[in-house]
């Protein structure tokens, strides 16, 4: 027997504007972002979200951009490495990103890249060595990951993105990045088009030969400003933030949410997961989980505290793990009631 | 049923039988409870005498908000006798260096202030998403050959990016090596040439600088990979998707040569609470938790060290964290309260 679910009773008032009014009053809204700490439902809050959008007759792709991916576990089907229809629901379509073909391609492209250069350098060594020490860092499958979702942004498929972000600070480094990387590409640039007039002053033919490093600098440059431009734009993109009623993941958003003001990307606002209702306590309950309760609603106060005006829903705990699109339905009737 | 035995004394036992497994870690999916494991291990060390550093290298670091002290970027701190915790700072790191690279430019070149070309330069380099793990790997390294505690326990980050930071090691060790190769290279032109036109050669500094930089990573990097000298613990939860993560992640970590020495089992609800008036949440995790418990007996039986009661709160605050630490090792048995 499924209960019917409400929003959780004294919690209401955290609430003061909805997710469904927030969403409602941004009808160009295209990109929505869950993040937070590990383990607070970032993944079934994106999930939800989806459906809930999908739902409206919107086409709907639900990207999964973490390290670990949970969404084909989330969905109970197998959504790694392409854009997949999600069983059941019509214009949802769900992804889980595979970082191994950016990384290989990638690779590819700075080896073409730096043999032509040391050709053009008249420089005779091989190029391994380089692509090796290039692409061998630790950040690498990082920037793969946001050059992964750069593309899928830009194919321009869908209606409505949804984003199941890692549960790091990358986010936003990698944006705060693109203000820096222009600058130094500018720059690169600039010594690039210094050392081809100097070329074509000491060559023969006077003729205009095509250098693909610089075009490579110059579409990277484009690409990374451009998804800036999108990420920023408080029109188009929303960051949620998902929390539990407890100290840790509170204190983790209060920082990103900092962050985030810093490098100027829109906050959407933030979710409350796993709320135990006040309305199951009765006489017999025993302490276990009156205590819970208690700590619960010492947290709801420090959430008010913490995240004025911003809190968008209030999702109480499941009986049951949140797996599987029935299920999902539920916490969406929950997360836009 | 969890194992016969009390809850935690395998793990307790784990830490006796073992008493050169000086460098304790972690890991797991995010939000399983690894900080909160890693600071009661830590308290748990301290009370029985030893000297305790725990240290985050998360970025999204909570050790601040655990033990809530703010204890960010402040280096060691004492939290309770013989208890030090640490909360990296990798910003901070960062700056600290490229102020190093300023005033080595400032005294090169006898500038009054760094050229604006310059400064740019030194932004765009931190901007460098490697920069950070390079920070934090290099603090971690610092910890470590530093020495001076009995334990060194390592708050890991979440998955995916404990993998980064554990291979950085073999990377840094590679593209040292190759670097140290070409430096002594270039060491031997330069002395023929010194010897051609009889001069004495200076010491070369630089490739000294490397081949310290490649002794610190190599004692950090053996450390980590070195079964005798740490003790890798895997933390999982009773959940389906938890479980699926887990079986991705075991083989991530088996792949970096990470052995692991046993695994933890966090968020067990306890079975009396079967007997009492719950609500139907409850019931239903419960139901649901016997399965999982059942399946993860299946799959790591044996390297189960320690069922860990879900507490009715949060763990934050030291008395909570006492709590932990009894129901990991054994303490004086006060698990949550149940009745």
């Amino acid at each position: 027997m499924v209960q019917q679910l409400t929003r959780p009773a004294g919690w209401e008032a955290l609430v003061e504007r909805s997710m469904r009014q927030v969403v409602d009053a941004m009808p160009t809204l295209k990109y929505l972002y869950f993040g937070g700490k590990g383990g607070v439902g970032k993944t079934v809050m994106a999930g939800a979200a989806a459906l809930a959008l999908a739902r409206q007759g919107r086409r709907v792709l639900l990207v999964s951009t973490n390290p670990v991916h949970s969404l084909s576990g989330l969905l109970d089907q197998d959504v790694f490495g392409r854009a997949t229809p999600v069983a059941g629901v019509p214009s949802l379509w769900a992804h889980e990103i595979d970082t191994r073909e950016t990384i290989e391609r990638s690779k590819r492209e700075i080896k073409e890249k730096i043999d032509w250069f040391l050709k053009y350098a008249e420089i005779r060594t091989r190029a391994d060595a380089f692509v090796e020490s290039a692409t061998m860092n630790p950040a690498f499958e990082e920037s793969a990951m946001f050059e992964s979702m750069i593309d899928i942004i830009f194919r321009d498929e869908y209606e409505v993105y949804v984003f199941d972000t890692a549960p790091t600070a990358n986010a936003r480094r990698l944006l705060g990045m693109s203000a820096v990387y222009a600058m130094w590409v500018q720059k690169m640039v600039r010594s690039r088009e210094e050392a081809r007039s100097l070329r074509r002053l000491l060559s023969y033919s006077k003729k205009d030969e095509a250098d693909p490093l610089l075009d490579y600098l110059l579409r990277f440059r484009d690409r990374i400003e451009a998804a800036r431009r999108l990420l920023t734009d408080s029109a188009l993109t929303a960051f949620f933030f998902v929390t539990l009623p407890e100290a840790l993941p509170i204190a983790v958003i209060r920082r990103f949410i900092s962050w985030f003001h810093e490098f100027g990307i829109p906050v959407g606002g933030v979710i409350v997961n796993g709320v135990i209702e006040r309305g199951l306590v009765t006489e017999t309950t025993p302490q276990f989980v009156l205590n819970r309760v208690i700590a619960q609603e010492a947290y709801r106060e420090e959430i008010a505290r913490a995240f004025p005006g911003m809190v968008r829903a209030v999702v109480p705990l499941f009986e049951t793990e949140v797996r599987g699109v029935p299920v999902l339905e539920r916490v969406a009737q929950v997360l836009f009631a | 049923m969890p194992s016969p035995e009390p809850a935690g004394s395998r793990l307790a036992r784990y830490f006796t039988d073992f008493p050169d497994r000086r460098y304790i870690m972690f890991g797991g999916k995010g939000g399983l409870g690894k900080t909160t494991f890693s600071a009661a291990t830590a308290y748990h060390l301290a009370r029985r005498g030893y000297k305790v550093l725990v240290f985050s290298v998360d970025p999204q670091a909570s050790l601040s908000d655990i033990f809530q002290r703010d204890i960010f970027g402040r280096g060691p701190v004492e939290i309770v006798p013989g208890l030090f915790a640490q909360e990296i700072d990798a910003d901070q790191r960062i700056r600290a260096y490229q102020q190093e690279i300023r005033q080595k430019i400032l005294d090169m070149y006898g500038f009054d202030r760094v050229p604006e070309e310059i400064e740019h330069y030194i932004a765009a380099a931190s901007a460098e998403p490697a920069m950070e793990e390079s920070a934090i790997f290099d603090q971690v390294v610092d910890i470590v050959v530093t020495g001076g505690y009995d334990y060194f326990i390592y708050d890991l980050v979440p998955l995916g990016h404990a993998l980064y930071y554990l291979s950085m090691a073999s990377v840094y060790d590679e593209w040292i090596e190759r670097i140290t190769r070409l430096r002594e290279e270039m060491q031997q032109y330069a002395e023929m040439a010194a010897r051609m036109k009889g001069e004495q050669l200076q010491e070369d500094l630089i490739l000294a600088e490397l081949q310290d930089i490649r002794r610190r990573i190599t004692i950090s990097s053996s450390i980590l990979t070195d079964a005798a000298r740490t003790a890798f613990f895997f933390v999982i939860i009773p959940e389906e998707m938890a479980l699926l993560d887990t079986r991705k992640a075991a083989q991530l970590f088996a792949k970096f040569q990470v052995p692991i020495s046993g695994y933890i089992v966090n968020r067990v609800l306890p079975e009396t609470l079967a007997q009492q008036d719950i609500p139907e949440y409850l019931r239903r995790r419960l139901q649901m938790q016997r399965g999982h418990l059942e399946e993860i007996r299946t799959l790591f039986g044996g390297e189960v060290l320690a069922y860990v009661p879900e507490f009715e709160r949060d763990v934050t605050g030291l008395a909570m964290i006492e709590r932990m630490a009894d129901a990991m090792f054994g303490g004086n048995g006060r698990g949550p309260a149940t009745d």
